[in-house]
């Protein structure tokens, strides 16, 4: 029996345009959001808010994007979040530490609407 | 089949050989004597030769002949 | 032997490859290709054994031993780098449709017809002497084997056996490359008859090798054993007896190796004619194997000729035909002389077709099309002419050949006028491999290198050939040219232990490299110069079918290919070439919805043409889903990003200003290359900060785009935010630019003498408004004046422009005071700005000036600017011998100081980055 409930999504990411157009997206496509500019923004939302899937920046101010996921893992009961990154850093090197760091898609800017959208839609299934 | 670290295999088999085959390496076999009734400097320099080949087929021939078998 | 018998089996040979090549064309017409076959290609790789092999190693062995063996230890050596030099060579031969290696160095440096012209000429004249060399071998194996006299003696020319065996070369080779016109210019019967006949030299090289060895003599021991007894013989076992100096080994390697790659038929058979790239892998090992095999029997050859005709004053070259004769083996005599003729026919006949394809498209039809006689072909389609255009450049050739054969080369043996030949094909090789790996290389480099060398090859090897031929005076040779003795062929710049080919092959190669790069790093790409190198270097990138490029063309729609075409080709150009593309194939364009891979290839090519390839790639890439935009060279990215701008901003736009745009996107490409020489993690950083902005355009605008019934306001919204995005892009390019400008010493500095305090009060005009408007107070203290300054205005006053938008961004929100002064200070002008923001933190501080390194705004906790704001200004305080520091504590504002010396003496543009300047 699927949720009937709107799925959450908390979108962090430091470029306000980007921000705002993957908000539109989300809510375009019947999901709630919430939005973070930053690593500690994001941690201090993530509890009241309780998403189900975060879309999330690596190459942010203090705090990076890395950091943030393995914050987010270390709590007992943010376990099944599921964690979409979506930047600018497309090597190797990095898509290995994303995955390392908990994540669950690795997505590289710029991206396609209809993929990002495609992916969460999939990602939120399955959850 | 191309992979970067076969050609720097490959590279690295040019340069050995190269080395070996010149100054001043080659004059260790440029001497005279013989082996099996052939002069020491000519079987040396066929014996590396036919190394080299060895050495090519067994980089570029065994992995890939498995994969390519269909 | 009878005449007849020997006509009979040469011209019948001659018939059986004709026969082959035809079958096998056949063959391939029907799709079951024999030249398509890894074996077959290694093979064909061996047309690089000659006559020279066939013949002249046994007489080079005879008199300097193991030297012989260079010129094939050479090519092995290389083999294994074929992986990288000749893959990538075949890959963008055929992406390009190369055909020759003239075409490739002329299409490399911008697709130069003078280059092309050139290295055509200079391959013709360094090849002649080389194909006289295979019509000697035949006409002398002829002479042998008919036991009469050599014919040149009679001097009368129809008496000449080599003139005839040139006839019926020319005759075959026309057959053989110039029966039908293939814009490949692959030749699948010509291939199949090399590789036949690269076994039958083989075979019969071989078998008087075991003849030698085992039928005159007991096997290599008693051979060996019998010339060990013999001094002059014995002295040929090592290297040092046989007075064969290290640096001749050395420099005919190196030779060798350069040869294999540019000689013009090893560039055909192995680059041009090659099927599949996958071949190589094979041939890497089978080439060197089957010159091992070659070469085994040499020595024991020319041991047992020394012997059985010792003192009989005989040439080594002859040994192999001699022995048999000698031996009454008549049939294994003429096995041999079918060998030779493999070896020598193969040889001419593909350098000449490969000859003849660089003249005629190189030289002869550029010439045809821009001789002042308008279209002398009566403006037809000049490929008819083609064909006779290569058949009588064939006939010339080989006549060019005979000519040097029977006036200069016949008394030099087989093997100096074979390695003449490398040394001049040699040349080619810095162009070409520079050309393959360094993208800097330029096309006024590989002019300057190339001639150049090609001088010094010349007046270092065939001029003394034609000196010794008695066309110039002997004297030369030991005074020097003119007598100034430095200009000696032979010990250049009095240079002497060197033999003569280590000796020109070291000068000419020398140079040539030399100006090459030295010439490259002077001069500056044009525009298709520059398309051109980032192509060729970057040739993976931009291929499919290969494991490195693009790996699949994504998914397109007709619809966004058609548009695209439309816009940079015009409307009727465009669907003209849509309906070519489709001519002949099962499915029409108007029944897809989905453009299929080939057609998207298709388009970028198309588009290439029009706009420079690495545009073309990443307009491709914009409409192609599922293909994230390429990292790479910031230089793309930039020049992408215009692009991707101007393409997005004028969807509703008239093909007119797409036309500006896309000349505009030309002159874009040409100043973004002067950043050609940045650091990668520079790039790195570059292309990261671009990213972003590109990011939120691409996305809000194709929200645009898929809900054409968007409300106004968000509308609104998103193109407000996508301008802002899109200003940022041309803000950063602007700055990276300007930044690099300085950084690589190519800025102009204008240095006048200055009134500072006009200065300032000029850069402050503009800010009075904002800051009322910001109800930031602004308090400028300067003196009535100060002593002139001598530094470059502008630059000046962009520092203060940077200095104060840093000062406003971070100034207090609702309290905001800016301080702005000026004062003399000793023998120094002092100027403060200081805010009272948020300051920066201690840690900070050091890397304030960096590249990239942003305020962050701790409000919001996002970084505003481009990072390079401060980069700039410090480096312009540091080419005024300036200083420039911060101060500040968290919540207290900061303060910047600028200090410029009085006594600035003359400006020194710093070239080196300042990536690390903090720790030092």
């Amino acid at each position: 029996m699927p949720d009937t409930s709107p799925s959450r999504v908390l979108i962090v990411d430091d470029e306000p345009g980007i921000v705002t157009a993957i908000e539109f997206l989300m809510q375009q496509h019947g999901f709630v959001t919430e939005t973070a500019y930053h690593g500690a923004d994001a941690l201090t939302k993530i509890g009241p808010f309780d998403p189900q899937l975060v879309i999330l920046d690596v190459s942010m101010p203090r705090m990076d994007g890395f950091e943030v996921a393995l914050e987010i893992r270390k709590q007992p009961h943010f376990q099944d979040i599921s964690i979409v990154f979506l930047t600018a850093r497309g090597t190797e090197s990095d898509k290995l530490k994303g995955y390392g760091s908990g994540a669950d898609r690795y997505m590289t800017k710029p991206f396609d609407n209809h993929e990002l959208v495609r992916i969460v839609q999939d990602m939120l299934e399955r959850w | 089949m191309w992979n970067h670290l076969k050609g720097k295999k490959l590279a690295g088999i040019s340069v050995l050989f190269a080395i070996l085959l010149n100054y001043p390496i080659i004059s260790i076999f440029s001497q005279s004597g013989y082996i099996w009734g052939v002069p020491r400097l000519y079987a040396s320099i066929f014996m590396m030769w036919l190394l080299m080949i060895i050495l090519l087929i067994l980089l570029l021939e065994t992995r890939d002949t498995s994969r390519r078998s269909s | 032997m009878n005449i007849w018998i020997i006509l009979v089996a040469g011209l019948g040979y001659l018939g059986l490859l004709f026969g082959i090549a035809y079958w096998s064309e056949r063959r391939g017409q029907m799709g079951k290709s024999v030249v398509n076959n890894p074996y077959v290609y290694a093979l064909s790789l061996a047309v690089y054994c000659t006559a020279w092999t066939f013949y002249g190693s046994v007489g080079r062995a005879c008199t300097a031993g193991v030297s012989f063996l260079a010129i094939y230890l050479g090519p092995t050596l290389m083999a294994p780098l074929w992986y990288i030099i000749l893959r990538k060579l075949i890959v963008i031969a055929r992406s390009q449709h190369i055909s020759s290696i003239a075409d490739f160095i002329s299409s490399r440096y911008g697709k130069s017809t003078f280059l092309g012209g050139l290295v055509s000429l200079i391959a013709i004249v360094a090849i002649i002497p080389y194909i006289s060399l295979q019509l000697k071998a035949i006409s002398f194996s002829l002479d042998i084997l008919r036991a009469g006299p050599v014919l040149l003696a009679s001097g009368a020319p129809w008496t000449d056996t080599a003139l005839y065996v040139t006839i019926i070369l020319a005759i075959f080779t026309i057959l053989f490359g110039t029966r039908h016109l293939n814009p490949a210019e692959r030749h699948e019967g010509l291939v199949a008859a090399v590789a036949f006949e690269s076994i039958v030299k083989l075979i019969a090289f071989l078998s008087v090798g075991i003849f030698v060895t085992w039928g005159i003599y007991q096997g290599p021991g008693d051979l060996f054993g019998q010339a060990a007894a013999i001094p002059e013989l014995a002295k040929l076992f090592t290297m040092e007896e046989a007075a064969l100096s290290p640096w001749s080994w050395c420099w005919l390697i190196l030779v060798s190796m350069l040869a294999i790659l540019t000689l013009p038929r090893q560039f055909h058979v192995a680059v041009i004619e090659n099927t599949d790239v996958r071949h190589l892998t094979k041939a890497i090992w089978l080439f060197p194997l089957y010159m091992l095999l070659i070469n085994l029997f040499v020595l024991p050859i020319a041991i047992g000729g020394d012997m059985v005709f010792s003192g009989q004053g005989f040439d080594g070259d002859t040994f192999v035909l001699k022995l048999p004769l000698a031996y009454g083996r008549e049939w294994l005599a003429l096995l041999v002389f079918i060998g030779g003729l493999s070896a020598s026919t193969s040889m001419v006949i593909v350098s000449t077709i490969a000859l003849s394809i660089m003249a005629s498209n190189n030289l002869v039809v550029p010439l045809l099309l821009w001789s002042p006689v308008r279209n002398p072909l009566g403006g037809q389609d000049i490929s008819r002419y083609l064909l006779l255009i290569r058949r009588v450049i064939i006939g010339m050739i080989l006549m060019l050949a005979y000519w040097y054969f029977a006036t200069i080369g016949a008394g030099t043996p087989l093997v100096s006028i074979g390695l003449i030949s490398f040394t001049g094909v040699s040349q080619f090789a810095p162009a070409m491999l520079g050309g393959l790996f360094w993208r800097e290389g330029t096309r006024t480099g590989a002019l300057a290198g190339l001639l150049a060398g090609c001088i010094v090859w010349a007046f270092m090897l065939p001029f003394p050939s034609l000196i010794e031929a008695g066309r110039f005076p002997a004297e030369i040779l030991t005074t020097g040219l003119g007598g100034i003795s430095w200009l000696n062929p032979h010990a250049f710049l009095g240079v002497k232990g060197m033999d003569p080919i280590s000796h020109a092959a070291f000068w000419s190669l020398l140079i040539n490299t030399g100006l090459y790069v030295s010439v490259s790093l002077m001069t500056r790409h044009d525009a298709i110069g520059h398309a051109q190198a980032q192509l060729f270097v970057n040739i993976y990138r931009y291929v499919s079918g290969t494991r490195d490029a693009r790996s699949s063309y994504g998914k397109a729609s007709m619809q966004d290919i058609r548009i695209l075409l439309h816009r940079f080709l015009g409307r009727d150009r465009a669907d003209e070439l849509v309906t070519m593309f489709f001519r002949g194939k099962p499915v029409q364009p108007e029944t897809l919805t989905e453009a299929p891979p080939e057609l998207i290839a298709y388009a970028e090519k198309l588009l290439g043409g029009a706009v420079g390839s690495a545009s073309a790639y990443l307009l491709v890439s914009s409409v192609v889903k599922d293909t994230p935009l390429s990292v790479g060279e910031v230089i793309d990215v930039l020049s992408e990003t215009q692009q991707i701008l101007s393409y997005s901003r004028a969807l509703e736009q008239q093909s007119a200003e797409l036309e500006q745009a896309s000349a505009k996107l030309h002159l874009a490409n040409e100043r973004l290359r002067e950043m050609d020489r940045t650091k990668d993690d520079f790039i790195a950083t570059v292309t990261h900060e671009l990213r972003t902005p590109i990011t939120s355009i691409r996305s809000l605008v194709s929200i645009m785009h898929d809900n054409p019934a968007l409300p106004e306001d968000k509308r609104q919204e998103f193109l407000g935010i996508a301008l802002r995005e899109s200003e940022r892009i041309s803000r950063l390019i602007n700055q990276v630019l300007d930044l690099e400008k300085m950084e690589s010493g190519h800025a102009r500095w204008n240095m006048t003498e200055l009134d500072m305090v006009a200065l300032i009060q000029t850069s402050l005009e503009g800010f009075q408004e904002i800051c009322t408007q910001r109800g930031i107070q602004l308090h400028v203290t300067l003196p009535a004046r100060v002593r002139p300054f001598t530094g470059d205005r502008d630059r000046l006053i962009q520092v203060m422009v940077n200095l104060m938008s840093n000062a406003i961004k971070f100034c207090h929100e609702t309290r905001g005071e800016i301080h702005v002064s000026l004062e003399e200070a000793g023998h120094q002008l002092l100027i403060r700005v200081q805010d009272n923001g948020v300051g920066i933190e201690p840690e900070f501080q050091p890397y304030i000036f960096d590249k990239f390194t942003q305020f962050n705004d701790y409000r919001t906790g996002r970084a505003t600017g481009s990072g390079l704001g401060l980069s700039i200004t410090w480096r312009i305080v540091r080419v005024h011998k300036g200083d420039i520091r911060v101060s500040s504590e968290p919540g207290q504002g900061a303060v910047f100081e600028v200090r410029l010396p009085l006594s600035a003496g003359a400006v020194q543009p710093m070239a080196t980055p300042s990536y690390n300047r903090v720790k030092t």
